[in-house]
């Protein structure tokens, strides 16, 4: 009889537990959930942002809007332990973290009819888990809807805009031209590359809160490139620019060179030339000096000077060998005759 | 503090050891050439609750976040200013739309640092172009040098021959005043000796100047009575020389 009460009182034991744990769930941080009954929604436990703080806005907007859509739903938010009616009641859980989405890298053309292929990432977060659930049922699902959603946007943009708009956020590179043998002339942008991806934030965010309950944080582009064929063609442009500058230098040099040295020559002409004329001046400033000299002296008396300075002339003047043929008559002589 | 790398990975055994992921690192620049960059991050956690409970991908979310920050600056800049002299000014800008793109997700993280690791071109030949550059930049320099060289050596050889040529006339104009000034002295002596006795000093100069020239010329003396035949004779006499 006893052995009867024991089956029977585990029996009771045993179904008490199983009821009492399908009652109630736990509902961590990371998490939010709802709870369905018969296919219909009772509960919505939504997830905070900040741990801990219960996003208490956030359930009282979404408990208003299901309530004035006449849904019998009660919204909560707080994490922990919640209790639910076995069985009749069941749980789905969702994510409340941000998520991520990658997509594929993908072609655009943009207005300018120049390829880009861009990779872009987006970051979202279940901000209406019913919404969620009813619409694309789980975060897999997700995915490929935010991949038409932000595709689309995306070329739609690409399409609207030159590609330079998709590549700079500014124009403060135009004030800094990197150095003056530069003949580029870079374009302005009127939007840039952050304001067009804010752009698509807002468009892709204001889609996905209406149809899925999925906010969007927000779509950046991770990598944009050229198609293969025309990196080519960039790297041809990139080798010419680097060619030219070399030449450049290569020919500034030259130049260089042949002024400095043009000037080089033209001092040196003029010291040499100068040197000359001075020496000049100062040979002539001697001959100068020496013919004062000279003629100061003999201007004394000149008849004895012609005199003296002939018969200088004749000690020198013929030399050995002269023949010479006299007279008695010179002066010289006249005692050869006799000596009167 | 935690790291990692974008565009390239540190290989374990050496720190200056790495391979490029090169889908990582190549990038667009605002001039619309292309380039490939190599950069670290490091961060550190902020709020522990944050970190754990707030991103589905910690790992991931940061990656993007860098990435797309670091060529959002890049593509805000030209080739030249990206691989030379603005990288500390890049390094704070990435590190700074970082910040701001991941403040969005409260991770609870701070970024502490960007560090650019290399910037270099994008293949090969673009590199050698680059490289080509540097050269010619370095022989126009040396362009330079040679002309102040030349200019060196050939102006203060100009000068010194300049000076040598000054010297010489200098040289030359001691030398003939100086000669004036003995020859001048020399008269003056003369001079003053045949002031004192003006007649037979004449005299007597004129027979020592005679004497003198007599001595070296050949000399025919002639009777100026002598008859013509007498000359005829001498000079015949003449012809075999004589004395």
């Amino acid at each position: 009889m006893s052995k009867l009460k024991t089956i029977l009182a585990a029996t009771i034991a045993a179904a008490g537990l199983i009821t009492f744990s399908s009652s109630i769930y736990t509902i961590d941080e990371t998490e939010q959930a709802v709870v369905t009954q018969m296919g219909k929604a009772k509960k919505i436990v939504v997830g905070s942002q900040t741990p801990g703080q219960p996003n208490d806005s956030l359930a009282y907007l979404l408990d208003s809007v299901y309530a004035a859509r006449g849904f019998d739903v009660d919204v909560v938010s707080r994490t922990g332990i919640h209790f639910k009616t076995p069985f009749v009641q069941s749980v789905q859980k969702f994510e409340d973290r941000i998520m991520e989405y990658d997509s594929k890298p993908s072609t655009v053309i943009t207005k300018d009819k120049k390829s880009l292929v861009i990779d872009n990432y987006a970051r979202w977060i279940i901000e209406d888990p019913l919404k969620f659930m009813n619409t694309v049922r789980s975060e897999r699902g997700a995915q490929s809807q935010l991949d038409d959603i932000i595709y689309a946007a995306v070329k739609q943009y690409a399409g609207k805009n030159n590609l330079i708009e998709l590549v700079r956020s500014t124009n403060n590179m135009l004030d800094e031209v990197p150095d003056s043998t530069s003949t580029e002339v870079y374009d302005k942008i009127s939007v840039g590359r952050q304001i067009i991806m804010g752009e698509i934030t807002d468009l892709c965010n204001d889609l996905t809160r209406e149809k899925y309950g999925i906010r969007i944080l927000d779509v950046q582009i991770k990598r944009a490139e050229y198609l293969p064929e025309n990196k080519e063609a960039v790297y041809k442009d990139m080798i010419q620019e680097r060619k030219r500058i070399a030449q450049q230098y290569e020919s500034e040099g030259e130049e260089i060179k042949r002024v400095m040295n043009a000037q080089t020559d033209r001092e040196v002409e003029t010291i040499t030339s100068e040197g000359y004329a001075t020496a000049e001046q100062i040979n002539g400033q001697g001959d100068r000096e020496a013919t004062r000299i000279y003629a100061k002296a003999y201007n004394v008396d000149p008849k004895f000077y012609s005199f003296w300075r002939s018969l200088e002339a004749y000690k020198t003047a013929y030399s050995s060998g002269t023949k010479m043929f006299m007279t008695t008559d010179s002066k010289f002589n006249r005692y050869l005759k006799d000596a009167k | 503090m935690r790291r990692f790398e974008v565009g390239f990975r540190t290989n374990d055994a050496e720190e200056s050891d790495y391979e490029e992921v090169e889908v990582e690192a190549l990038m667009l620049t605002g001039d619309k050439n292309m380039l490939k960059s190599h950069f670290s991050v490091q961060y550190q956690v902020s709020d522990p609750a944050k970190f754990l409970f707030n991103v589905y991908d910690v790992k991931a979310t940061l990656f993007d976040a860098a990435e797309a920050a670091h060529r959002q600056i890049v593509g805000d800049n030209h080739t030249d200013k990206t691989m030379t002299y603005g990288r500390a000014e890049i390094e704070q800008q990435t590190k700074d739309l970082m910040e701001n793109i991941i403040a969005k997700y409260d991770m609870g993280i701070d970024i502490l640092a960007i560090r650019i690791q290399d910037v270099d071109p994008p293949t090969p030949e673009v590199e050698s172009a680059f490289a080509g550059v540097e050269t010619a930049l370095k022989n126009k320099d040396r362009a330079y040098d040679q002309a102040r060289t030349y200019a060196n050596e050939q102006i203060p050889a100009a000068r010194a021959k300049a000076g040598e040529l000054i010297n010489q006339a200098e040289g030359y104009k001691a030398k003939v005043i100086n000669q004036a000034k003995g020859d001048v002295a020399r008269f003056e002596e003369i001079y003053a000796e045949y002031k004192r006795a003006p007649a037979i000093t004449m005299e007597r100069m004129y027979i020592e100047a005679m004497e003198d020239f007599m001595k070296r010329v050949d000399k025919v003396i002639i009777d100026e009575d002598a008859s013509t035949f007498n000359m005829l004779d001498i000079s015949k006499s003449y012809k075999g020389g004589g004395n």
